[in-house]
C-alpha cells in the first residue's frame, strides 16, 4: 500500500510489541491514535468534514442534487460515493495505482451503510424525484487505517448534510415542478446519526490490534473491517490481506471489534454534537482556513 | 452507458420489460417473506438445507484446470491457467501472485450487465481473490503469477460462494499446489430465521432496508477444512454482534458438508488424470 | 519451445492425414459430434448452450425495450456479439475484446442482417416510440477450434427459444402496458457455417480443432441452409482451388441439414 519496506529486526520488534500490549507508539493493543475532525469547512457542499487520525488526512464532502428514482425502487433516494486516492497521499497512488483501493473503499462504504440508512428519507415525490447524495472522499495523506478514518470522515460529514427545503411542487399534467427555497439557510439537517462505522483489527501473531499503522499492517497477516452501528449492530464485515484465520480468532476479533466500534460511534457522536450547538466561530485548524 | 469501440450496441436508456410487470415481482417478494416466516421456502427446501449441487472438473480443455459448478440455478464456470512471467515487472516478488477476474455474463442477472467490469464485479473480485490466496502455495512460483478466470452463466443467490468452491476445484484440476482444498458457503438470515444457501430472491430480501431492529443480512465464510482455517468472511445487512459465533458455526457445519460433495469429485478427477495418462 | 512442439504436431499430423486419418480418428471432412441443450438459462429471456467436440459455447438473450433508430423508426434491433473471454483459452489476455472476438462479431451480424434470419419488423412496437432490443451475447466457454460454427448454432436456436410478451403502447400519455401473452420470434432461415482448415495446400480438413487450427495455412466458412449459399469467407491466406471450394461447400450443405435436424430436436 505504501512504499514503507521493513526488514525482518523491524517486523520481529513490532510482533514481540504487540505481544506485550504495548506498541511502537506507546499505544495498547485496543488504543486508537488521537483523531482531528471538522466540519463544515467546504462552503460550496451541503456537508463537509475533515479528518485527520494520526498521519492520515481525509476530506469528505456531499452535494445533493435532484434525481427520478430508479422505477424498481420509487420511494427511495439515491446515495453515491466515490473515494479518491490523491497521488499526494502516498507515492503508489501515482497513476492508476490508488484505483483498486479507491473502488475498494468505495464500494465497501455504500454496502457498510445500505443495510442501515433509510433512503426514502431521501424521497420529495414519490416515483418522480429524490435527492441524490454524491459523498465524494479525498485522501490528502495515507498514514494507516484508511477504512476507519474514511468511514469516521463520511459519518461526520453526512450528519453535517443539510438538505435544502422545498417549498412548493406544481404539477403540469406529469411532470412536477419543484421550488427549491432561495434562503441558503432554509435547509434541514439529514438524519445520520445512526451509520455505522468501520473498525479495522490487524492480525499481528497470536493478537489483534485497533487502528493498525501502515507498519503493522505490513507486519499482520490479515486485516479484519468491522461496520458497527451506534446500537453494536454489525452491518458488514470484510476481511483484508492474504491471510486466514482460525473460527475462535475470528468470532474474537468481531466482538471486540464491536466493543470498539460502539465507543468509536459514541465519542463520534459527541465530537459532533459539540460541533454543532457551538455558535461561536469555530477556530480552524486544517490547511482549509 | 460509456460507448465501446469494440461491440455492437443498442441506444441508450433501454428498459427491460420485466419492470412493468413490477407489481408481480413485489407479491413475490411479499410472497416470500410470509412463507418465510412459517420456515417455509419458495424451492420447498428446508430452511438448513443447501442445494443440490452438480460439479464437474475439466470441462474447460483449452485451460489447465476447470471446474463447472451448478448450485440450484446459480451457473459458473472456473478455469486456472498456467503460472506465467508478470509482464512489465522489475521487482522481485517472493510469493506468486493471483490474477483474478470475475465476469457475470450479460444475461446472467435479472437486469442486463454491462460488458465493462461495474464495482460489485470489482469487489466480488476482490473478496474472491482473497478467499483462495491463503490456499495456494505461492511460494513454489516465485515471480510469476496464475490467472484464475470465473464466469457466472446465471446468478440465483451465492455466487462468490459457489465461485470460491469452484475456484478450489478449478485449481486442484491444474494441479496448482495447494495447503487444502477449499469450500465456502453463505447464509441468509431474515428476520432472524437462518436461511442456508439463499436463492437471489431470498438474498434481495434478506438485504431490503427494514424499521425493525431484528437480524438481517447474508453472511459468506470461506473454509479449509482440514487445516480448520477460515480464508474469507464477509457479511453484510444489520445483525447482532452476539449471533456471530452461531453464524460462523454453521457456516463450518455447512462448509463440511459441501467439502464431502467436493473430495468426492476432487477423487474421481484424480483417477481421471490417472486413467487419461496410462492410456496416452 | 513451442516451434520445436509446432514441428512435431506438424510431421504428426502429417503422417496420419496420408492415411486420410485425424488424430481424433475423424476422416478429413468428418465433423465432430455436436451436443445442443436449450433454455438452460433462466434469467435469459432466450438461451442454448452447444457443444461440437470440446468447442462449447452459450448464447443468452435479453429483450429490452428502448427507442427505435430515428433513420429506421419501424425496426427493432438485433445485437449480436461474442465474446471469447479469457476463461476459454490461454492466449487471450483479460481486457478489451481480442481481434478474433471482434471479427466472429462483425461478421455473425453481417450474415444477419445480409440474410435476415429475422424480419426486424416484428420487434416494433410503436413506430417510432418504441421497439424490442434483443441483446444476442454468445460467450465461448472453450476455445477448441471452429467457435464460428458453434456460435451460428448456438445463435439460431436460442432466438428460436426467446418468447415475447406483448406491449401495448399508449401514444398519447407514454404508458407502456406489458401483457403476459408471450409469443414466439419468427424465424425466415437457419444459416449454418462451416469451418474448414487449409493444411498444407492439400488437405482440408473440415471442423479443425484448435491444435489444427495453429497448423492450418488458412481456414473459410461455409455459411448455408442447406439449399441456398449464404456466405462464403475466407480472410487471405494460402489459395485454395475451384474444386476444392465447390466439395466443401457440398459438405457444408449436408452438414446444415444435420445440424437443423439436431436443432429440431431439442424443440
Amino acid at each position: 500500500m505504501s512504499l514503507v519496506s521493513l526488514n525482518e529486526g523491524e517486523k520481529v520488534y513490532i510482533i514481540h510489541g504487540v505481544e506485550e500490549n504495548f506498541r511502537c507508539d506507546g499505544r495498547s493493543r485496543q488504543d486508537y491514535r488521537p483523531l482531528e475532525l471538522e466540519m463544515d469547512i467546504v462552503s460550496n457542499a451541503n456537508g463537509s468534514a475533515r479528518l485527520r487520525l494520526a498521519n492520515s488526512d481525509i476530506l469528505v464532502c456531499v452535494k445533493v442534487e435532484i434525481d427520478t428514482p430508479l422505477p424498481e425502487t420509487p420511494n427511495d433516494g439515491k446515495i453515491e460515493y466515490f473515494v479518491d486516492c490523491s497521488a499526494n497521499a502516498t507515492p503508489t497512488f501515482e497513476g492508476r495505482g490508488g484505483e483498486q483501493l479507491a473502488a475498494e473503499l468505495s464500494r465497501f462504504l455504500s454496502l457498510a451503510h445500505c443495510p442501515v440508512f433509510n433512503l426514502s428519507k431521501l424521497c420529495i415525490v414519490s416515483g418522480q424525484s429524490c435527492w441524490k447524495l454524491f459523498v465524494d472522499v479525498l485522501i490528502l495523506e495515507c498514514g494507516g487505517n484508511l477504512f476507519d478514518a474514511v468511514s469516521l470522515a463520511a459519518k461526520a460529514a453526512l450528519c453535517n448534510t443539510s438538505l435544502p427545503n422545498i417549498v412548493g411542487t406544481y404539477e403540469d399534467g406529469k411532470n412536477i415542478d419543484l421550488q427549491i427555497s432561495d434562503d441558503p439557510f432554509d435547509t434541514k439537517p439529514l438524519d445520520a446519526r445512526d451509520l455505522p462505522v468501520l473498525v479495522s483489527l490487524c492480525k499481528i501473531g497470536n493478537n489483534y490490534v485497533a487502528d493498525p499503522t501502515i507498519e503493522e499492517e505490513i507486519c499482520g497477516a490479515g486485516c479484519i473491517v468491522i461496520s458497527v452501528t451506534p446500537k453494536g449492530k454489525v452491518s458488514a464485515v470484510l476481511k483484508k490481506g492474504a491471510g486466514s484465520f482460525m473460527p475462535d480468532t475470528l468470532n474474537e476479533i468481531i466482538m471486540s471489534g464491536s466493543q470498539i466500534g460502539v465507543l468509536l460511534n459514541k465519542a463520534l457522536e459527541e465530537t459532533i454534537t459539540k460541533d454543532m450547538s457551538s455558535n461561536v466561530c469555530k477556530q480552524r485548524f486544517g490547511f482549509l482556513k | 452507458m460509456p460507448t465501446n469501440l469494440y461491440r455492437f450496441q443498442g441506444p441508450e436508456g433501454t428498459i427491460p420489460y420485466q419492470h412493468y410487470l413490477i407489481d408481480k415481482n413485489n407479491t413475490k417478494l411479499t410472497k416470500i417473506a410470509t412463507a418465510l416466516m412459517k420456515n417455509e421456502r419458495c424451492d420447498g427446501r428446508d430452511i438448513s438445507a443447501h442445494r443440490n449441487l452438480c460439479i464437474k472438473t475439466g470441462i474447460v480443455t483449452q485451460a489447465k484446470g476447470s471446474a463447472y459448478v451448478e448450485k440450484g440455478h446459480t451457473k459458473l464456470l472456473c478455469s486456472v491457467f498456467d503460472p506465467k512471467e508478470v509482464p512489465n515487472k522489475v521487482e522481485y516478488a517472493k510469493t506468486g501472485e493471483l490474477q483474478c477476474e470475475f465476469k457475470f455474463a450479460t444475461f446472467s442477472c435479472r437486469q442486463r450487465r454491462n460488458y465493462t467490469r461495474d464495482s460489485e464485479e470489482r469487489q466480488l473480485c476482490n473478496e474472491f481473490r482473497r478467499a483462495i490466496e491463503p490456499a495456494v502455495c505461492r511460494g513454489e512460483f516465485a515471480n510469476f503469477e496464475i490467472q484464475v478466470n470465473v464466469l457466472v452463466l446465471e446468478n440465483d443467490g451465492s455466487v462468490l460462494s459457489t465461485a470460491i468452491t469452484a475456484a478450489g476445484l478449478a485449481l486442484m484440476d491444474g494441479c496448482i499446489p495447494m495447503y487444502d482444498m477449499i469450500v465456502a458457503s453463505s447464509l441468509g438470515i431474515f428476520k432472524n430465521t437462518i436461511l442456508v444457501d439463499p436463492t437471489y430472491d431470498e438474498e434481495t430480501l434478506c438485504l431490503s432496508w427494514t424499521e425493525d431492529e431484528e437480524n438481517r443480512g447474508t453472511v459468506m465464510l470461506a473454509y479449509m477444512v482440514s487445516l480448520e482455517q477460515i480464508t474469507e468472511f464477509s457479511q453484510n445487512g444489520s445483525m447482532d454482534i452476539n449471533m456471530f459465533p452461531e453464524y460462523v458455526q454453521l457456516l463450518i457445519d455447512q462448509n463440511c458438508k459441501i467439502n464431502k460433495l467436493v473430495q468426492s469429485a476432487a477423487i474421481t478427477d484424480v483417477i481421471g488424470h490417472f486413467e487419461s495418462q496410462t492410456t496416452d | 519451445m513451442n516451434s520445436i512442439k509446432l514441428n512435431i504436431q506438424e510431421t504428426y499430423i502429417k503422417e496420419y492425414l496420408a492415411l486420410q486419418k485425424r488424430s481424433d480418428g475423424r476422416g478429413l471432412t468428418g465433423f465432430r459430434d455436436a451436443s445442443l441443450n436449450i433454455n438452460s438459462i433462466h434469467t435469459a429471456d432466450g438461451s442454448s448452450v452447444i457443444k461440437i467436440g470440446n468447442t462449447a459455447v452459450v448464447c443468452g438473450i435479453k429483450a429490452e425495450l428502448g427507442i427505435p433508430k430515428a433513420e429506421s423508426p419501424d425496426v427493432g434491433y438485433l445485437l449480436v456479439n461474442v465474446e471469447l473471454p479469457s476463461l476459454c483459452y490461454k492466449k487471450i489476455r483479460p481486457g478489451i475484446p481480442c481481434d478474433e472476438a471482434m471479427e466472429t462479431t462483425s461478421f455473425l451480424n453481417e450474415v444477419c442482417n445480409n440474410c435476415k434470419i429475422l424480419d426486424l419488423q416484428q420487434l416494433c412496437i410503436c413506430v417510432d416510440k418504441l421497439v424490442w432490443i434483443l441483446s444476442c451475447d454468445i460467450y465461448c466457454l472453450n476455445y477448441d477450434g471452429s467457435v464460428l460454427d458453434a456460435c451460428f448454432v448456438a445463435l439460431l436456436s436460442a432466438l428460436q427459444t426467446v418468447k415475447l410478451p406483448e406491449v401495448k403502447y399508449d401514444k398519447e400519455t407514454d404508458e407502456i402496458n406489458v401483457i403476459e401473452d408471450y409469443k414466439f420470434l419468427k424465424l425466415n432461415c437457419l444459416p449454418v457455417a462451416s469451418t474448414f482448415g487449409v493444411f498444407n495446400d492439400k488437405y482440408i480438413l473440415a471442423d479443425p480443432t484448435e491444435e489444427e487450427e495453429q497448423l492450418c495455412i488458412s481456414k473459410f466458412s461455409v455459411v448455408t441452409d442447406g439449399n441456398l449459399l449464404f456466405s462464403l469467407h475466407k480472410p487471405g491466406g494460402n489459395y485454395i482451388k475451384d474444386n476444392q471450394i465447390q466439395n466443401c461447400v457440398k459438405y457444408a450443405k449436408i452438414r446444415a441439414k444435420t445440424v437443423h435436424e439436431l436443432i429440431k430436436s431439442v424443440q
